[in-house]
């Protein structure tokens, strides 16, 4: 066949569904960057913008990498095949585990057997492929559940069940819908399987009858945008959900449980725990292909131990080691690009619904030149069990790096939260030296213990009295696990006042949807702070940022672009090596200019970007599934804090246009042909490890 | 007396002529596959479109699944968008060397039938296409699948 005949055959086919097929044709990246122009309007003193902005990021040392040490356990796990447990043997042996610490460990058997993660990254937008795994270890049939968590900002367009060597492809479906056609088929002893999401990273999947020894496997696939943070780019994969702290009285949180102890949370979504000294057979293997479209120049991952193969300057595939494939802590890959290569650029698709586009916007280099007014520090640190340890060890650190990057003429004050909240002092301090050293003395003293009466913090740290002469950053360190998300997030959009919050997740897991969304909403930023992180260089870099201004009151004259629709809806700051990203529709044609004017301490600053919208650069086609998916983000955002009650039927239509899961639509399957006999047996849930470094004993419910 | 008649005959003219409520639907549920058979003659198929919806009863698209050739064995795409309107457009295309001619299998349809009307199937074969991209003469018909049950 030739190639102008497949192309013939590839347009006809997609004409018609190109929202879908399209999604697994992304093209994006800095390649195909538009061109762009940077401007400043005369002024006196002005800084003039130089557009080629990758050059001057601070250099950065890479990440730790993690490696095995003498005396670090190594399991070895040996599964074989075809052996089953009764469902009602607590000790079952589906696998037989071999270990270096013996008689220490107990072989848990469990219905998700191996999961499967392959990657794809394209410019900076990543497409992710997840095979789970399930089957059935036990001797009669069951139905599998599985609390799992993906990235926040996921797109997932994509759930296909395979029985056997058949693959049948879910549809998405009104969440209330696709429940009740999982349960009757379920019911009536049909291969059915449910997606639905609990959170925007926290997702349930549920596997339907399940005979004894046979398998069944899931694939999701999702897109979404990388972060780019000062000079690298970050592809995360998290691995397990973190357990979460429920305040009194609520019922649809997320509970943390201890195996075999479903419903004693009371909480509408339960994550089993395995116990101490329990392990499961369950393990994962992990890939990512680079292509970067412009030369990679260093590549690093400090969370796991990998092996990478480059394949030319800007491609490179990135594998998880054989020797650590436990899932329990977050996949975090950072890598970095050709300095002077990364530009602010603008992609555009068009197809039957019309144009969509995305603009990375970088901050302009004068950012970096002028410096900072007095602040006012306020550090929230959360002192709740689950940070007890290390991640409060971390915490501790970071906030007495922070303490000694401060100047005299700013203030400072340290909130502390766990059952409640309490503080160093009623009033902003000066940040003298006694006074500094004072509040090291209080943050020693500071221990994890307790719930996580988060918004207690929150009350604390944004009622706080405000000295108008400086600038306000309110700033959080937490792992974030509590159920109360939502709560949360509606508080700090109610509470923000003249306050920036920055937020730091702590630990091998953290919550990034409630630490994103706190600093979305919060006009500030998000960073994390891994185990194998340097506290010192992660508050460093966190000081580079705010000891320059942020690029606000930024608008966009969109030209000839002609845009509607474009999300975030309100633009946010540019702070420095934090380039932010919008995406929206457009009905414009031919050569358009976008002019995007900003303030900066004070003065106006003008940037302009060519972009043709016509032609072969116009072909990336994944970007209407990122723009829908940012619609459906900022929608429920809104819904956290306006009680608008169109708005969860606005993010039903949009999820269901774009066939995409949200908090109002599930993806079901089921298998028509595929009825097995009896009832639909013995519903068992997967039960995980929790985090690393997080304590069950301080964390989970019995 | 003749008032009554009248009053009578009105009343069974009115039954005759007034449409009839549907039957009772009793809500039952069960779960069947439809195969939908793509007839291209002797051309090989190398693309093709189709629209399926139920003219009678109640059903749900519960799954898609691909087709008996090695070509089209993928489960194919669908609009999600159109499937809100409680029918579906399939689409999918092969690159491969090997394709089907005759007769062929294209794609099962997993559905959910509520009620007691058994439902008749409609499919409309919007495109199919050669590899050279080409518009082949076809035809396209749906029926319950006879698939092997465990």
């Amino acid at each position: 066949m030739s190639a102008k005949s497949r192309r013939m055959l590839r347009t006809l086919a997609t004409a018609v569904l190109l929202c879908a097929i399209g999604a697994c044709l992304v093209q994006c990246g800095t390649r195909k960057a538009a061109k762009y122009d940077w401007e400043c309007p005369p002024c006196e003193g002005g800084v003039m913008w130089d557009p080629t902005l990758g050059g001057q990021e601070t250099p950065q040392e890479s990440p730790p990498r993690a490696v095995l040490d003498i005396g670090d356990e190594v399991w070895v796990i040996v599964r074989p095949e075809g052996s089953s447990a009764p469902l009602d043997q607590d000790e079952p042996g589906s696998g037989a585990l071999v270990a270096t610490v013996p008689g220490e460990t107990k072989e848990v058997p469990v219905p998700l057997k191996h999961t499967e993660v392959k990657a794809s990254i394209s410019g900076y937008i990543a497409t992710t492929e997840v095979t789970q795994q399930f089957h059935n270890p036990f001797s009669s049939k069951i139905e599998a559940k599985y609390v799992f968590p993906l990235p926040q900002n996921a797109a997932i367009n994509e759930f296909i069940m395979t029985v056997g060597e058949r693959r049948i492809r879910g549809i998405i479906r009104e969440r209330a819908e696709a429940e009740r056609i999982y349960e009757e088929a379920r019911d009536q002893g049909y291969v059915a399987s449910l997606l639905t999401q609990e959170r925007p990273n926290i997702f349930t999947q549920s596997v339907a009858n399940i005979e004894p020894g046979k398998e069944i496997d899931i694939n999701i696939r999702y897109f979404h945008t990388l972060a780019y943070v000062d000079g690298w780019y970050e592809y995360d994969f998290p691995m397990v959900v973190g357990p979460r702290f429920n305040p009194p009285g609520m019922s649809d949180g997320v509970g943390a449980v201890g195996r075999g102890s479903r419903g004693v949370s009371g909480q509408s979504t339960e994550v089993e725990y395995l116990k101490p000294g329990e392990r499961s057979g369950h393990d994962i293997a992990l890939s990512v292909a680079i292509d970067a479209g412009v030369p990679i120049e260093e590549i690093a991952c400090a969370s796991h131990v990998v092996t990478t193969q480059h394949e030319g300057p800007g491609k490179a595939t990135v594998a998880l080691n054989a020797l650590d494939t436990i899932p329990n802590k977050d996949f975090v890959l950072r890598y970095k690009v050709a300095g002077g290569t990364v530009k602010s650029n603008l992609l555009v698709h068009r197809d039957e619904r019309g144009g969509t586009f995305t603009l990375m916007l970088y901050p302009p280099e004068s950012l970096n030149m002028i410096a900072r007014k007095p602040m006012e520090m306020v550090f929230v640190l959360d002192c709740s069990g689950s940070m007890s340890g290390t991640p409060i060890a971390q915490a501790k650190k970071a906030i007495e790096r922070a303490l000694m990057h401060l100047e005299p003429d700013d203030t400072f004050q340290i909130i502390r939260f766990s059952n409640n909240a309490s503080q160093l002092g009623a009033a902003p301090i000066l940040a003298s030296k006694d006074n500094v050293r004072e509040g090291l003395d209080y943050l020693r003293s500071l221990e994890g213990e307790g719930g996580t009466m988060m918004i207690e913090g929150i009350k604390a740290a944004l009622d706080f009295p405000h000295d108008e002469r400086r600038l306000r950053f309110v700033t959080f360190l937490t792992d974030g696990y509590i159920g109360n998300d939502r709560e949360i997030i509606g508080e700090v959009k109610k509470r923000i006042g003249a306050s920036r919050v920055f937020s730091f997740g702590v630990g091998s897991s953290p919550n990034r949807y409630l630490l994103d969304r706190m600093a979305k909403l919060g006009r500030g930023a998000v960073a994390y702070l891994g185990h194998n992180d340097s506290p010192t260089e992660v508050m460093d870099t966190f000081f580079e940022r705010v000891s320059h201004p942020a690029m606000t009151d930024i608008a966009i004259d969109w030209g000839a672009l002609d845009a509607y629709d474009v999300y975030p809806r309100q633009i946010p700051d540019l702070f420095v090596g934090r380039p932010v990203i919008l995406t929206g529709r457009f009905r414009g044609a031919g050569e358009a200019v976008v002019r995007i004017r900003g303030d900066i301490a004070g003065e106006l600053r003008e940037r302009t970007l060519a972009v043709n919208l016509d032609g072969a650069s116009a072909t990336h086609a994944g970007l209407p599934v990122v723009w829908a998916r940012a619609k459906i983000a900022d929608l429920y955002d809104q819904a956290t804090y306006d009680n608008d009650r169109e708005l969860p039927e606005q993010i039903k239509q949009v999820a269901l246009d774009y066939g995409l899961m949200s908090a109002y639509t599930a993806f079901v399957a089921v298998d028509s042909l595929t009825q097995t006999a009896g009832e639909f047996g013995t519903t068992v849930s997967v039960p995980v490890t929790v985090p690393e470094g997080v304590r069950y004993e301080t964390t989970v419910d019995e | 007396m003749r008032r009554l008649t009248a009053i009578v005959l009105v009343a069974l003219l009115a039954a005759c002529v007034w449409p009839q409520a549907p039957a009772q639907d009793n809500g039952r549920v069960r779960f069947r596959a439809v195969d939908v058979i793509i007839d291209t003659g002797d051309a090989p198929l190398a693309a093709y479109q189709f629209e399926l919806a139920a003219e009678t009863g109640t059903i749900a698209i519960v799954g898609v699944e691909g087709g008996e050739h090695p070509a089209f064995a993928e489960p194919p795409y669908y609009d999600p968008a159109a499937l809100q309107k409680n029918h579906i457009i399939i689409a999918a295309f092969s690159t491969q060397t090997d394709l089907p001619a005759g007769k062929v299998r294209v794609a099962r349809v997993h559905v959910q039938v509520t009620g007691d009307t058994e439902p008749e199937y409609v499919v409309v074969l919007r495109v199919a296409a050669s590899p050279d991209g080409t518009h082949i003469p076809a035809t396209a018909t749906a029926s319950e699948s006879r698939g092997e049950t465990q």
